[in-house]
């Protein structure tokens, strides 16, 4: 846990005017996120909710401007912080998040930069005083089939293995499987499914985001069904403990440094 | 987990953790016999940070902020709060501050508590004048203040659903800020209390022997109002813990008098303009070093910055 290809660099407030701040870099990928969160601010009048704080989420992109691809990752952050921010507490309001991609490795891949802007946003909201309901944290991971062909030894404890199959059946040596944890485009390229999983402190879930890789290793299970219920089941399991263990860990030691009085 | 932790050093709390620390406060002790007198149930008071959640089953207080447990285990009146420092100042009740008059209505004095919210509200009937408790309501008791007046008040109601934040001036000890030393102002006797309010306590002698010293040059003097981030305004406040390394060397260089409001103003007034500006300057250069989060406190840089602001 406290080896560095598995800590983010985190660095809190770095935007002086905001109400919070935080840059956040992945250990393998390099992506880097600066998000900023203002609130509770006047909200326009046509969003403005009679009982709830209006969210509003704005993703910046590293090169180019805004399209599709931002508006689908806004989205994504927008519902699942629905969930965590208690958007009673402060009614007609409006709780302005905005994400700028400062580096990425792929600026088109979308699940490279999800986790990244989850975890980093929910670092800015605590440090904001948003009301929140519990803590959130993400994390991808990306499901890899040809054991033989690649060799990651750059990332020590990385990935783990997943064995697949039906239950706890033994391990035959063709149908293991390898969960790389944050991936970086070289070995998302490699991979058959990449999933990013969203959970509560609690260990509730709060976002899926799976996507089958067919570039990858290819043509074999790109059959539209990249992955079996049964792996994904405890992949999950896997992600579960990964949020709710190391990433509450995370926010706890980054959180825990800054002097409360 | 985090009960544990708590006994050596605050443990940082983040929302939705469960706060076992509370439920001894819950409960009312039903097993103790000599309760004879405290027969009806205690009730816990959440302070900002927490918040009743019948939703989460878990924690049924649940704690909306990071930051750390902050219990008061008084049998009277328990309470509780998450202390925590966001950038912004978020009103609550009972909270001192210090306020810029905007306009007066027919019945309210519209005032400014932060620059970054819509403008509070002081209801004449809140407006207290004298010890008798009369108020402002009648036209002919009501102070006639200018726009942009200091108002030393404190928070009265707030809720998410009102428009504005109202306030409230409880006793003749609040009110309009003139500097005390200032004695033709009418007002003079609602600030006269100030002084042993939010005075640099440190060394009130040094105080008193300037007082009279120092009316002959009055009129060249206007005290001054500085912004200060939350956390240099939690430190000014705690006077005798946090911000006592800066009061101390503060106050043995120069005899000051200041007004600390929550809301993040801080109202300063010495003998002489020269004096007003250097204590603003040592003030504003310890905000600006975020000297609190030094290992010592801030200590040596408040003796450091005092040394270079005043001399030696």
């Amino acid at each position: 846990m406290t080896s560095s290809p598995l800590t983010p660099e985190i660095s809190l407030n770095p935007l002086p005017q905001s109400d919070g701040s935080c840059q956040y870099t992945c250990p393998t990928s390099r992506t880097t996120i600066l998000t900023s969160v203002n609130g509770p601010l006047e909200v326009r009048p046509k969003d403005e909710l009679p009982n709830h704080a209006t969210i509003e989420v704005i993703v910046k992109p590293g090169i180019g401007v805004a399209g599709v691809r931002e508006t689908r990752l806004s989205s994504l952050i927008h519902s699942t912080l629905q969930s965590l921010i208690l958007t009673n507490h402060h009614p007609r309001t409006l709780i302005q998040i905005v994400a700028q991609i400062v580096q990425a490795e792929d600026h088109t891949s979308l699940p490279l930069l999800l986790t990244p802007l989850l975890n980093c946003t929910i670092l800015s909201l605590l440090i904001a005083g948003i009301p929140m309901r519990t803590v959130g944290w993400s994390v991808h991971l990306a499901v890899l089939q040809d054991t033989k062909k690649d060799i990651k030894g750059v990332e020590g404890q990385v990935f783990k293995l997943a064995k697949t199959g039906d239950g706890d059946a033994m391990e035959t040596e063709g149908d293991e499987q390898i969960v790389v944890r944050n991936p970086n485009s070289e070995i998302l390229s490699l991979a058959k499914s990449s999933h990013t999983l969203t959970f509560s402190k609690e260990g509730d879930v709060l976002l899926i985001e799976s996507l089958e890789c067919s570039q990858g290793s290819g043509g074999e299970s790109a059959d539209g069904q990249g992955w079996d219920i049964t792996d994904f089941l405890k992949l999950a399991e896997e992600g579960k403990r990964i949020c709710c263990e190391e990433g509450v860990e995370i926010v706890r030691e980054a959180l825990g440094d800054r002097k409360v009085f | 987990m985090t009960s544990t932790m708590s006994l050596d050093s605050p443990s940082i709390i983040l929302p939705g953790d469960p706060l076992p620390q509370l439920s001894p406060l819950l409960t009312p002790p039903s097993s103790d016999t000599s309760t004879t007198t405290d027969t009806k149930p205690r009730s816990l008071r959440l302070g900002p940070g927490l918040t009743l959640s019948p939703t989460t089953p878990s924690t049924p207080i649940l704690p909306y902020r990071y930051g750390t447990l902050n219990l008061n285990t008084h049998i009277k009146r328990p309470t509780a709060s998450i202390l925590s420092t966001p950038r912004h100042y978020h009103p609550s009740t009972n909270d001192p501050v210090l306020v810029t008059l905007l306009r007066t209505t027919a019945e309210q004095f519209i005032v400014q508590l932060t620059p970054y919210t819509p403008p509070a509200i002081i209801p004449f009937e809140n407006y207290i004048i004298n010890n008798a408790g009369t108020t402002a309501s009648a036209r002919k008791s009501r102070p006639n203040l200018p726009i942009g007046a200091t108002i030393y008040a404190r928070v009265a109601v707030v809720h998410k659903h009102l428009e504005s934040v109202e306030l409230t001036v409880p006793d003749p000890t609040f009110g309009e800020v003139i500097s005390q030393k200032n004695t033709s102002s009418s007002s003079a006797s609602s600030t006269s209390n100030q002084k042993n309010k939010k005075e640099s306590s440190s060394i009130p002698a040094a105080t008193a022997t300037t007082g009279a010293s120092s009316i002959a040059n009055r009129a060249e003097v206007t005290p001054y109002i500085l912004s200060t981030s939350q956390p240099m305004t939690k430190l000014l406040l705690a006077e005798e813990t946090l911000g006592k390394p800066l009061l101390t060397a503060m106050a043995a260089k120069i005899p000051f008098e200041m007004i600390v409001g929550k809301n993040g103003r801080v109202w300063i007034d010495a003998a002489t303009q020269k004096e007003v500006i250097k204590v603003v300057r040592c003030f504003k250069e310890f905000d600006e070093a975020e000297a609190w989060n030094d290992e010592d406190g801030g200590l040596a840089k408040g003796r450091y910055i005092v040394g270079k602001v005043c001399g030696k």
